[in-house]
């Protein structure tokens, strides 16, 4: 079945935070989804974790910093029966391969975004299809995209551009 | 004796030293209000940490583990200052920051201890390791558990 990944901050939406049928707290919705045009970005993939690290190295040229990195698959057909539009746009990666893999969320008024911020809520919960990628492992994940050809390393940006590089040498040089 | 001239000095010091850490605690404030801290994202935060804890490496770290402890029963403040903290050099937070994450992880708020978590990766190094493998039996939320976990195994390489 296919999901939609969102990267996301787990520990605001955590049963400790949102216990079962208490409010969400505003914090979890205006950190994590925040709209633009009423819009939110999501990224096609199955619960496979390999595809799951395909949407994580979709994220490496709009990162600036070494980080973690966490994802959480929502799943479309959901999505839908709460009467989201959700339609194909390019996303912004520098990874070729994965621009179409890209959905936004489209015309999300109140209503809608409550439903999506209760899914997210009800999932992180019970920890259901919640993936977290520490900063070496999404370090590695984008040096074997930029060894497999799939990514440029001077298109990642500032100190995450640097990490990268340092962790490529180190490679090398263990090679 | 200490003359009239050199205690008007000790206290026109710690006037100053007063000022210098509500500005600190006030451009706190307004910046983790101003936008939340996304992992992977550079914050208007760190950068005002960084500097002064450069510009004032004597005074800042005590300024800065006591607005923690006064957040520390507000944690997205405090949270959000943890994560600002393990955004700087290790070098510049040193040993008092590597402590101040270490006790973190018992927090009872666990966007605080993830912010330890983080703080921890980000610096890596023995001791931050020791303290996760310390502390991650012990952490009831599962995600942080297994990013606990996980920090360990990649900092044990």
């Amino acid at each position: 079945m296919e999901s939609l990944a969102r990267k996301f901050t787990p520990a605001k939406w955590t049963a400790d935070k949102i216990p079962d049928g208490e409010t969400i707290s505003a914090d979890a919705v205006t950190a994590d989804l925040r709209t633009t045009n009423n819009a939110l970005s999501t990224w096609a993939c199955t619960a496979d974790e390999t595809d799951v690290k395909e949407v994580a190295l979709a994220f490496a040229s709009t990162i600036n910093r070494p980080d973690k990195i966490c994802l959480i698959l929502l799943s479309r057909l959901e999505l839908e029966g709460f009467g989201i539009q959700v339609v194909r746009t390019p996303g912004d990666t520098k990874v070729l391969d994965l621009i179409p893999r890209h959905h936004d969320l489209i015309e999300l008024g109140l209503v809608r975004l409550g439903r999506l911020a209760e899914s997210i809520a009800n999932q992180a919960r019970q920890d259901k299809l919640c993936y977290i990628f520490s900063k070496e492992q999404f370090c590695k994940i984008v040096c074997e995209a930029i060894n497999r050809k799939r990514l440029n390393l001077e298109e990642l940006q500032d100190d995450f551009k640097n990490e990268i590089r340092r962790k490529l040498s180190e490679i090398a040089l263990s090679d | 004796m200490v003359s009239d001239l050199a205690v008007q000095e000790v206290v026109l010091t710690w006037a100053k030293s007063d000022r210098q850490a509500e500005n600190l605690r006030s451009d706190l404030q307004i910046l983790i209000e101003s936008e939340p801290l996304e992992d992977g994202i550079r914050h208007p935060l760190e950068k005002r940490l960084c500097d002064e804890l450069s510009d004032n490496p004597g005074a800042a770290p005590e300024v800065i583990q006591k607005i923690f402890h006064d957040w520390r029963e507000r944690p997205s403040y405090a949270s959000a200052l943890l994560r600002g903290i393990g955004r700087c050099d290790a070098s510049l937070v040193g040993r008092w920051g590597l402590d101040l994450a270490s006790n973190a992880l018992c927090h009872r708020d666990v966007e605080v201890r993830d912010a330890a978590v983080s703080a921890l990766e980000l610096w890596g190094g023995d001791q931050a390791r020791q303290s996760l493998q310390e502390c991650m039996k012990d952490e009831p939320v599962p995600y942080l558990a297994r990013y606990m976990k996980q920090v360990v195994e990649d900092l044990s390489e």
